[in-house]
């Protein structure tokens, strides 16, 4: 770059920067005139301004004092070496007590963290052995949350403590850790309170062996990666600091030494009474653990000034500013436990750990009941809703674990520079490239076909991908109509932001910030420059229309009272007409009939085209390019079915688009030449892919046949990008004897998704369903992982497995004949032979008997059916709409979910026989996945109001739910036990959609 | 800069410090050589005090221990005001040649020394610090300087020397609004040379 051309990127980027954003982009096209790479260049400095949030803020220094204090000197201990018979294997960090060193037992042959003691803690054999006793009786506690110490021993002057090895890490990284923001951001309100009750758990039980911690700080707890469990380091190591020990300059000192009876400590957290140099007690750890618990619900700590002097001072004289300042939504409850451990008079505070912790415990379960009663009193909820639920702040049903805190951030998470800055994250900085994947896919070919027998403009070879958001987090997308920008709906634990890319940029800017709302519709205006979205929130469930530019700014409200979704699918967005002077947009009357409505583009003007009875719902309005029609979704809610149906904008008249009909549409565009419309569908399925349905002739053809769930999607038009939704997943067989997660080991890995799960009846083998082979099929393996083989191969998708009782045969759907229909075939895939011959059933188990097997259809009404195994006849079991059968461990009952006409939804006990239910219970919200427990006495399902997916268990006495896991990351997919209940299989995994841009090569 | 009300007296290794950084900024070369381990030193014990008082994510501290490390490093006695100013961009010179050799050896050892590694993911996770970050800025930062020398100057000063807006203005001799303008496209400049591949 010429140094003209530089100064001219710098002013323009200034003089840009000095302009609201809605009007950069006017601006830079006019000063730019004719200059693409100049603009290119000034607007990718902008965005990078805004996203750049405090990177290189914060002084170089500051990182890297840590690592200079830590420091030793080049004498001192490196990799390889062994002390006592501890291989030093790596750094794991340092601290005020000295340096911890990841390093092999060369005895045990196990992992140990090993803390080297500074030579000037050691000196005094008083201290250090009333030190030795202390951490000695804390790890002989032997508590869960007590970190164990394996040795304390001394090489020469060198003493050290080797204890367990935490993979994890401490409270204070995840603190720091948190997005957004490098000076520490509250953690959620239900990770504060288990992170509390177990640290609490620690110090009781210390606290009743007599032995003091002083020094409960950040630094001191570690969460484990795996489970998120909490365990208490460095008991007792706060000995060997008491009295004036480290001579420095006077300077220093006065930073660091700040009275008689305590030096090094951190300031922030200590006890009033520690701060005067009193004799402590065990109060001075309830003191600081309400420090603790104040700064993860706050995100920062009461007492917050620049020197450890002023901090003391605040300690002794000044109460605290009240933590509604900094986190509203925390609980009266939890506001007074935690003054109530931060009073500065120790006789007023809680007098043992074990008080606090009862308050901690009680609170956890009062708001745990309060969601489950708000939870039971709503009705069953729509997907979409169910997320913006979870995130309403101050309820505990938003726990995100620190391990997928942890996840989520390290994927490219637009407000995380920050972060991986700090952590010089690699992955971060080139998932944009590993992901941003440029692939040639067969679609183009499917396409090729189908444009040659319409005959449309379209005749494309060959199509790339391009992944533009690595967030897992993406839920809708609309696409400009010049294909150059994307703006998709960020979902972040229920609060969903809009994010804007201009596609050659690589950039997401967030242009509308995150609320606790549901994004309705996404459309771009014909011109590019402004997006129209709908939305609706708990608080105003009606569903308004928002206009936004492009680039960011202020919404402006055009239209209210929109209509939101047919089904569970939201398709309240607006379509303009091809002049960009009108849109088209649904609307719910009085009496539940659904209206499509035309207005002017600034919402004045509303004109009612047809109107359709409350039996139909109706989505995805979309204008025809010639401007005379209007195409949309129609579903019939007494057939479970959906069609395209047109309108007559002129005058309503209305006639459907073809013949065909889907269980599911989940998206609409018109091509550009009005030839035909691709559409987002599963004809059979929930699973939705991209078809053609050529106009007039209402042919339509499936383009894509891949394991992908493309969950929304949008047409450039002129017709050569689309950007779709993805949907993916990974899942790995896991099996847990006795049903202990604890001594659970995977079955199977790898980067793909073994999601469906049957255990043989012994628990010998596991027969799964994955796309590792990049289809969908049937797989087995023994239980300790050996042996995987596939049963099922080139016919069709194959899903939903089930193992005969005597373990020789294997249920499972499969659609190879274009239908998904039962299956049977031995356990070695030998002799597959159909079972039935429906309009597509699913969920196939067998009694235990093995002499029937119970089913569900889908087609038309879902309802429950059995059929002999050997073949033969279905009989229908239930009447009323029914599905997700499992059958009783005696035989004689199905359960089931049941909708008995205008009843909420209940798991229903039917007789294997058929007939009306002979007992319903309560769930609250559709389980994919019902089994009985192995005792017959209970219902288990994969809690769908659990982000994190644990088991539940619903007796069928009509008793109090009761949890059967408990993760706290990742999600189940399905799970089985063998007959005696002695193994538990589960499929667990992750889930994420992304944005994917399909751009067709001419 | 905020003055140390407990000024320490100049040491010998203080007046040593400011005579090699006289002649480094004369040219000296070998004078670097010689400034290098001791400023590391004096950084590493300051820094090592100053961390165990630590509260993460306050930055005053931090200033703090950039204030006291200029005090240590130059005798305020011996340095009129105007070349004070440009001390500071020295040091701020010295500071980043001393943090980014650090961060690389410390690289070095992460990745193993020669010795047993944990996996990338553990070694991610667990350490948690600064891993190539200030290795990349600071080859960035010298791209930027082949482009914009005053620009890749007031980020080395800030950013590297710890150095306030008004300090950085003070030492390259600007407009603290000027300053701001430089930091601003400097930072967007940088962000964009390690983020946007």
């Amino acid at each position: 770059m010429t140094p003209d051309r530089w100064q001219l990127v710098d002013q323009l980027f200034h003089s840009a920067l000095e302009l609201d954003s809605e009007k950069r982009t006017a601006f830079l096209l006019e000063v730019c005139a004719g200059d693409e790479s100049l603009r290119r260049q000034v607007e990718s400095l902008i965005s990078a301004h805004e996203k750049a949030g405090s990177f290189i803020e914060r002084p170089a220094l500051e990182v890297e004092a840590r690592e200079l204090a830590g420091e030793k000197a080049p004498t001192d201990i490196a990799s390889g070496k062994t002390i006592s018979h501890y291989e030093i294997i790596s750094t794991l960090g340092s601290g005020g007590m000295g340096d911890v060193y990841l390093a092999q037992d060369l005895i045990l042959n196990r992992q140990v963290a090993l803390k080297l003691l500074p030579e000037y803690f050691t000196q005094d054999r008083d201290r250090l052995r009333r030190f030795q006793q202390e951490a000695r009786a804390a790890s002989s506690l032997n508590h869960p949350n007590i970190i164990t110490t394996y040795e304390i021993g001394q090489v020469a002057d060198q003493h050290f403590i080797a204890f367990e090895f935490i993979d994890g890490e401490t409270l204070r990284q995840n603190l720091i850790g948190k997005p957004r923001h490098s000076a520490g951001t509250p953690l959620r309100m239900r990770e504060a309170l288990d992170i509390g009750i177990q640290t609490a758990d620690a110090l009781a039980a210390a606290h009743e062996a007599h032995i003091i911690h002083r020094d409960i700080k950040p630094e001191n707890i570690m969460v484990r990666r795996r489970d998120g469990y909490v365990k208490v380091l460095d008991f007792g190591l706060a000995k060997l600091t008491e009295g004036p020990v480290v001579e420095v300059e006077a300077t220093t000192r006065a930073l660091v030494q700040t009275s008689a009876g305590m030096v090094m400590g951190t300031a922030s957290y200590m006890s009033p009474e520690q701060a005067r140099g009193e004799k402590v007690d065990v109060r001075t750890d309830i003191w600081s653990l309400g420090v603790v618990l104040y700064e993860m619900l706050a995100g920062c700590v009461p007492f917050d000034r620049p020197t450890p002097s002023e901090v003391i001072a605040l300690i002794l004289e000044r109460e605290p500013p009240p933590l509604t300042r900094f986190a509203r939504d925390v609980p009266a409850e939890l506001e007074r436990i935690v003054s109530k451990a931060l009073t500065k008079d120790a006789e007023a505070r809680y007098q043992t750990a074990k008080d606090l912790l009862i308050d901690l415990q009680r609170l956890k379960q009062r708001l745990e009941v309060e969601i489950e009663i708000q939870r039971t009193v709503e009705p069953p909820e729509k997907p979409e809703e169910k997320a913006s639920d979870g995130a309403q702040p101050g309820t505990v049903v938003t726990e995100k674990t620190l391990a997928e805190e942890k996840r989520n951030t390290s994927s490219v998470d637009p407000g995380s520079h920050a972060q991986a800055w700090v952590s010089g994250n690699k992955r971060h900085r080139y998932a944009g490239i590993i992901l941003g994947l440029l692939a040639v896919i067969l679609i183009g070919y499917g396409i090729h076909k189908v444009t040659r027998r319409t005959e449309t403009t379209l005749s494309f070879q060959s199509a790339t991908l391009t992944r533009l958001t690595t967030t897992g987090k993406a839920t809708m997308v609309a696409i400009s109509p010049d294909a150059k920008w994307v703006v998709h709906v960020l979902n972040d634990g229920g609060k969903r932001s809009l994010w804007t890319r201009q596609v050659a940029t690589q950039s997401n800017i967030e242009i509308v910030p995150p609320a606790v709302v549901t994004y309705r519709g996404l459309t771009f205006s014909p011109d590019g420059n402004y997006i129209y979205y709908s939305v609706s929130s708990k608080d105003a469930p009606q569903i308004a229309l928002f206009k936004v530019s492009t680039l960011g700014g202020i919404p402006t409200k055009l239209l209210d009272d929109l209509d939101g979704d047919i089904d569970h699918v939201v398709s309240a967005t607006v379509s303009f007409s091809p002049n960009g002077k009108q849109i088209a947009f649904l609307r719910k009357g009085t009496s539940k009939e659904t209206a499509l409505m035309i207005a002017n583009a600034d919402g004045s003007g509303e004109r009612n085209v047809t109107t359709y009875q409350p039996e139909d719902g109706i989505g995805f309005p979309k204008w025809s390019p010639d401007g005379r029609r209007i195409a949309y979704a129609v579903l019939n809610y007494p057939s479970n079915k959906t069609t395209i149906v047109e309108a007559q904008v002129e005058d309503g008249s209305r006639k459907p688009l073809t013949s065909q009909k889907w269980l599911r549409i989940f998206g609409l565009a018109w091509l550009s030449d009005g030839s035909g419309l691709l559409m987002l569908a599963g004809r059979d399925t929930f699973v939705c892919q991209i078809w053609h349905l050529s106009h007039p002739a209402g042919e339509a053809h499936q383009l894509t046949n891949d394991l992908n769930d493309y969950v929304g999607m949008s047409l450039a038009a002129d017709a050569n990008a689309l950007a779709v939704i993805k949907m993916e997943k990974q899942a790995s067989i896991w099996i847990a004897p006795n049903s202990d997660m604890g001594r659970a080991w995977p079955v199977t890995s790898g980067p793909k998704a073994d999601d469906q799960v049957a255990l043989s009846p012994d628990g010998s083998k596991i027969v799964y369903r994955t796309n590792a082979s990049g289809a969908s099929d049937i797989w087995i393996v023994n239980a300790d992982g050996s042996n995987p083989q596939q049963l099922t191969a080139n016919a069709g998708a194959n899903v939903g497995p089930a193992v005969s009782p005597d373990g020789r045969h294997i249920l499972f759907l499969s659609d190879r004949t274009g239908v998904a229909n039962i299956w049977q075939m031995n356990i070695d895939g030998s002799d597959q032979k159909q079972l039935t011959n429906g309009n597509g059933e699913e969920r196939p188990q067998y009694s235990p008997d093995g002499r029937w097997v119970v089913y569900s259809t889908i087609a038309e009404s879902s309802s429950i059916w059995r059929i002999p195994s050997a073949g033969g006849e279905p009989v229908q079991l239930t009447e009323k709409a029914a599905g997700v059968p499992t059958v009783s461990p005696d035989g004689k009952l199905v359960a089931c979910l049941y909708e008995d006409d205008n009843a909420p939804v209940r798991i229903a006990l039917v007789p294997l026989e058929g007939g009306r239910p002979l007992k319903t219970l309560d769930y609250g919200v559709a389980p994919t996945i019902l089994r009985w427990t192995p005792d017959g006495r209970a219902i288990a399902y994969v809690d769908p109001r659990d982000t994190l997916s644990n088991i539940v268990a619903r007796p069928i006495d009509g008793g109090a739910l009761k949890q059967l896991t408990n993760f706290k990351a990742d999600r189940t997919f399905s799970f089985d036990w063998s007959r005696d209940g002695s193994q538990l299989a589960l499929s667990r995994g992750t889930q994420g959609s992304d944005v994917i841009l399909i751009k067709y090569i001419q | 800069m905020k003055k140390n009300n407990d000024k320490p007296s100049p040491s010998s290794s203080t007046a040593k410090v400011t005579h090699l950084l006289m002649a480094w900024s004369e040219g000296d070369q070998s004078a670097l050589e010689m400034l290098t381990p001791l400023v590391h030193e004096e950084l590493r014990r300051l820094a090592h005090y100053y961390m165990k008082g630590e509260r993460p994510g306050h930055t005053l501290q931090t200033t703090a221990l950039v204030n006291e490390a200029y005090l240590k490093l130059i005798d305020q006695k011996c340095v009129k005001f105007r070349n004070r100013a440009q001390f500071y961009a020295l040091a701020g010179t010295l500071m980043r040649h001393i943090l980014v050799d650090h961060a690389r050896g410390r690289n070095y050892l992460k990745r193993g020394g020669g010795a047993q590694r944990v996996s990338l993911d553990k070694a991610l996770i667990v350490c948690g610090e600064p891993d190539e970050g200030l290795v990349a800025l600071d080859a960035a930062l010298t791209r930027l300087s082949a482009i914009d020398a005053r620009k890749s100057k007031v980020v080395e000063l800030r950013f590297f020397g710890g150095l306030s807006v008004e300090e950085t203005a003070e030492a390259l001799d600007l407009s603290s609004v000027t300053v701001m303008r430089e930091w601003r496209m400097a930072k967007a400049w940088l962000y964009n040379a390690l983020y946007d591949t």
